[in-house]
């Protein structure tokens, strides 16, 4: 248990903030908050999807009185951040929310060498700033009003390892991870809760296929994938027990017992166990990684070759 | 043992590329590498600092033979790394160096919500990308000349864990060891391999400048680790790479979080590392409950603090 103050958090009654809360995952975990009688706001880009998406949320209405409001903000910088929360709080007496759950984000898996700097660039963006961003504004905000709040971040299993075509992507949610704000904002006792789903299936997962290199792909394919509502569920059982890292499945979970820096534990019997598969395990699988990437490299120079790299 | 086709890395008669060269851990790996036998360039922002530091690698010259230059370069964008690494090849028939040591950096701990967004921003750029661009522009460069080069580069003991009034910081810490980590089996299809180095504190003119607005909290709880000098940094970096070593330390708090944080980077040592990680299993959860404490014993002083700083108007 991470904090003593709250046996389980309950959102029924408050507010919340969910970006990316038009798709995927954000739309999933909007609509557990809304069927637990929470006040909740989403924002993403595309008008569209978010019309689609209060109606979804409206189907899921407890009580008259909740408020359900979808906005339509970029989240690249932090002063677009900072207007969508002042948009989402406006009709709540401009008064902080209780809870962000930053889950906007994309990926766009690619060899490095192949990468251009824009590429380079909109990685950390799309994969960092979007939610970083929020998580300043959200917290400014809280601590000038005095909010106990919690700030949820969604990173990645990718942000307790890596493997090859992840150079855009992986980074940002190492980034993500770094545990600073969960310390930090013990000074104004906000909660921060960290997220490490799986593969997805959603929208930004076929995206990703578009560019993905078949190398990665091989590697992943022994991974299975979570769905949208079953990581939601996830997200909200996680945020409801305190965990300051939360998971969503087993593999990721070996990687939180073995990279957890000073990520506070969960459960002092389990923990060392996870730890100890995970150290037997993790060089297995990464051997077996090396293995494939090495055997990839004449079909690669192949690729480069035809690609017009060398020309 | 990383990589087993060199029993030991020989830099001798290599042209090694330094970047933050000309001061702290960069001029004493460059003085080691020279002293080594290497070609050595290095660049860096300030032509004095580098005027100075190019004396000092003279200083330890070997042969006559040995190409050693300074290049004064900002190394904040893709283009400026790229147009650095083009003039640092020159001298050497345009060919892509033997390695690469991105040493470049700098950090500025503050408190989160007095940050200004360009703050946050900085942090990124000169905890991250002035050492990101630097080794996409290597990688390509090796990649199209075929060298089966090295490419290194310097994270913190703050890129394995964090803490108050490293916002800015950390991130940027953690992201260059994902980039590595993604490297490092990335361009196992190119047989260039990578390491990255974690330094705990460093007594160097980076440090000095740090402290300038480091909060008292972040210093309070920093004041049980001993640092190290540049010398030193530099001996375990050297040694590191020569071992063939993914994840560098040097220090054995460092050693502990590497243990304990690994995610798939290759083991050190099968008996050691065991060791270690249940050291820091136990030892880890104490040190942040001592931290925490710290933290929340401080609010009260910390809210008096924003509030002569204007922050609540």
């Amino acid at each position: 248990m991470l904090f003593g103050k709250n046996s389980t958090w309950n959102p029924d009654g408050q507010h919340i903030y969910v970006t990316g809360g038009s798709t995927g995952l954000g739309l999933s975990l909007a609509i557990i908050l809304v069927k637990r009688g929470a006040h909740v706001s989403i924002v993403a880009r595309n008008q569209n999807k978010l019309d689609d998406a209060l109606k979804e949320l409206e189907e899921h209405r407890q009580h008259p009185n909740q408020k359900l409001a979808a906005h339509s903000f970029s989240l690249d910088t932090a002063e677009e951040s900072a207007a969508a929360l002042e948009a989402v709080c406006e009709p709540h007496d401009g008064r902080a929310p209780d809870a962000v759950f930053a889950c906007a984000g994309s990926s766009k898996p690619k060899f490095f060498v192949e990468m251009s700097a824009e590429e380079m660039q909109n990685g950390m963006t799309n994969g960092y700033w979007v939610q970083a961003w929020t998580a300043m504004a959200a917290a400014k905000k809280m601590v000038r009003d005095r909010t106990k709040g919690k700030i949820i971040l969604v990173s990645s299993t990718l942000g307790y390892m890596s493997f090859v075509g992840y150079t855009s992507y992986s980074p940002a949610k190492h980034a993500l991870r770094a545990d600073t704000l969960q310390s930090e904002l013990m000074l104004y006792d906000i909660d921060v809760h960290i997220f490490f789903p799986p593969t997805m299936y959603t929208p930004g997962y076929e995206e990703e296929n578009k560019t993905k290199p078949k190398i990665t792909r091989d590697i992943e394919s022994t991974d299975d994938g979570v769905t949208a509502e079953a990581a939601a569920v996830a997200l909200f059982e996680g945020v409801r027990a305190g965990h300051a890292h939360i998971t969503a499945d087993m593999i990721t979970t070996l990687f939180r017992a073995s990279t957890r820096g000073v990520a506070p534990r969960h459960n002092i019997f389990l923990d060392p166990l996870y730890d100890m598969a995970a150290y037997i395990i993790a060089p297995i699988w990464k051997r077996s990684v090396d293995k494939r990437v090495r055997e990839h490299r004449a079909e690669h120079r192949q690729y480069l070759v035809e690609a017009g790299f060398f020309a």
